[in-house]
């Protein structure tokens, strides 16, 4: 009854609040947001070019006009604490975070019209992804033998399986068998995927079902990298310059360039799996090399995902050990908005997560299913947004 | 128009007017209130395709919830700087119809909570949303929902006894 009281009370409060039609301002401001998009993830990678290449930019084709709209405000408190809840400590100047245990993911809140679906069927049931047009995350589940499927998760949220049966195994220049697919794979557009071949690379167009195969005269495949939706980079091996490839295998006479630098918090962090950037922020997984427990004493995992952006820096430690997430457990997989991070909770129960960066607010993206934990092993790459 | 823009703008032309309610009561500011909705409804268009067969409205309402809170962390210094109980227009008004009284009461009381709490009792109360989806709502456990609620009532009690005597004892 009580209830039903404060309810009515609130109702009357706002029975007469005025309408207002903000349809056409959202629509708009949507539309100039994926016009930015389409052109951001390009002049990302300029940018990165200019500073560490030089006279690259032409090549690379940037610039446009959406990239001069006024910047859309920022969605989140990512410079700021929750209500209610201050950082653990400081560990390198960066905020400390916890993130839950294994045990705690399942009570985590859903998060709504994500990218990715509720859960995602590593299996191979689905349908062959022919045409699919753009994938936003591509798997390589191996067992060991080495490479056993490819599922690739298209934007209507369906598991399709890629055609894999002409993609040989792979070993990188030390004899080691290495999967195909690497986290960079995926093209930023999620249109195209590489496979490494020895000597080689495997390009998958979802646009047009075809494969092409592109010979690097002998260069190691192993760190290619997408510097635009189109243009490959095989970095420089010893004496031999690194390679700028269209997604055709066309050499585009340009220098090749290094992908976006490691996030390190202190000299000796180990960072893992690639850097995503969003806007001046970038994102990683993060092996300590300190000792979190100094920033508090529930602290014990060095496994982490350390956040920079503007002047700033977080870390979210995540709990790691036997029975729970993997070492290594949590590579960053992209950026939900200009504040929340993405990332890979690794374990028998795989996971992808949400991190509202600068607060403990984690929420659960996806499951990663129909994959055997013990027998099998998964690696994945994204193109999130 | 394409159908995609057709279908949104049915959608948000009729789940509006409801956002703009729930956003006015976490924020008691009409102008903020319409801000919060536009980018709610902004990001609904972003995702629309995933959304449309989905729960929209969900959606728009989580991304209202949160987006309130952080725009508060931001301007937190500002908030902690004025009297929520003395500030507000409908402080001013010397009407004593009771629904004015009620709604000079609400207003103070609201303010007094803080914005996690304070959307708690919104979606809580007023959208009537399990606490399970409250909880999903604002990113947190059901365990942080009952207990803010039990907080958040307890201070409307306090800082509005008109309001509990009005609404009885229990709030």
């Amino acid at each position: 009854m009580t209830g039903e009281r404060l309810h009515e009370v609130l109702h009357e409060r706002v029975a007469d609040l005025p309408g207002a039609d903000l349809v056409d301002a959202a629509w708009a401001r949507a539309r100039r947001t994926r016009q930015r998009r389409a052109v951001g993830l390009a002049s990302v990678a300029v940018v990165a070019v200019v500073a560490v290449g030089g006279g690259v930019v032409a090549g690379l084709g940037g610039g446009d006009d959406a990239e001069r709209e006024p910047a859309a405000p920022a969605s989140s408190g990512a410079t700021s604490t929750p209500a209610g809840a201050e950082p653990r400590g400081s560990y390198a100047g960066a905020q400390v975070w916890q993130a839950p245990d294994v045990a705690d993911e399942p009570n985590l809140p859903r998060l709504q019209g994500g990218p990715l679906p509720a859960e995602v069927d590593l299996s191979g049931a689905g349908p062959v992804a022919a045409g699919i047009g753009r994938a936003v995350a591509v798997f390589e589940v191996d067992d060991d033998r080495g490479l056993d499927r490819v599922v690739a998760v298209g934007e209507d949220g369906t598991s399709y399986t890629l055609d894999v049966a002409g993609i040989d195994p792979w070993a990188d220049s030390g004899g080691n068998r290495l999967s195909p697919l690497s986290r960079a794979s995926l093209a930023p557009d999620g249109e195209r995927v590489f496979l490494r071949q020895t000597g080689a690379l495997a390009v998958y167009d979802f646009g047009t079902d075809e494969w092409t195969r592109i010979d690097l005269d002998g260069r190691d495949p192993e760190d290619t990298w997408w510097a635009t939706d189109r243009l490959l980079v095989v970095p420089a091996e010893g004496a031999a310059p690194g390679l700028v490839l269209d997604a055709d295998g066309t050499r585009v006479d340009t220098p090749a360039v290094d992908p976006p630098p490691p996030v390190r918090l202190l000299t000796d962090d180990e960072p893992y799996g690639v850097p995503v950037d969003a806007r001046d922020a970038i994102a990683q997984g993060l092996v300590l090399s300190g000792d979190p427990s100094r920033a508090g004493p529930d602290l014990r995992s060095r496994e982490g995902v350390a956040v920079r952006w503007g002047g700033q820096s977080a870390v979210l430690v995540v709990p790691d050990g036997p029975g729970r997430r993997w070492l290594q457990c949590c590579p960053v997989v992209g950026w939900l908005d200009e504040a929340t991070v993405l990332l890979e909770s690794r374990h028998s129960r795989a996971r992808v997560l949400a991190w509202r960066a600068g607060t403990e607010e984690l929420s659960r993206v996806a499951d990663i299913r129909g994959w055997r934990a013990g027998d099998e092993a998964f690696v994945g790459s994204y193109a999130i947004p | 128009m394409t159908t995609d823009e057709e279908a949104f703008r049915s959608w948000a032309a009729r789940a509006q007017q409801d956002l703009l309610r729930t956003a006015f009561l976490l924020t008691g500011d009409r102008h903020r209130a319409e801000d919060l909705v536009q980018e709610a409804l902004a990001k609904v268009a972003l995702r629309w395709r995933r959304l449309r067969d989905g729960n929209p409205t969900g959606y728009a309402r989580q991304v209202v919830v949160r987006d309130n809170i952080s725009g508060w962390r931001k301007r937190r210094r500002e908030v902690l700087g004025t009297d929520p109980g003395r500030g507000g227009p409908g402080t001013q008004v010397r009407d004593h119809a009771p629904a004015t009284e009620r709604r000079i009461a609400l207003d103070a009381a609201l303010a007094a909570l803080t914005p996690r709490q304070r959307a708690v009792v919104v979606l809580r109360y007023y959208d009537d949303l399990p606490e399970r989806a409250a909880a999903e709502a604002l990113g947190v456990s059901v365990g942080t929902v009952k207990s803010q609620a039990h907080l958040a009532l307890a201070r409307l009690r306090e800082a509005a006894p008109e309001l509990a005597e009005l609404l009885g004892e229990e709030v």
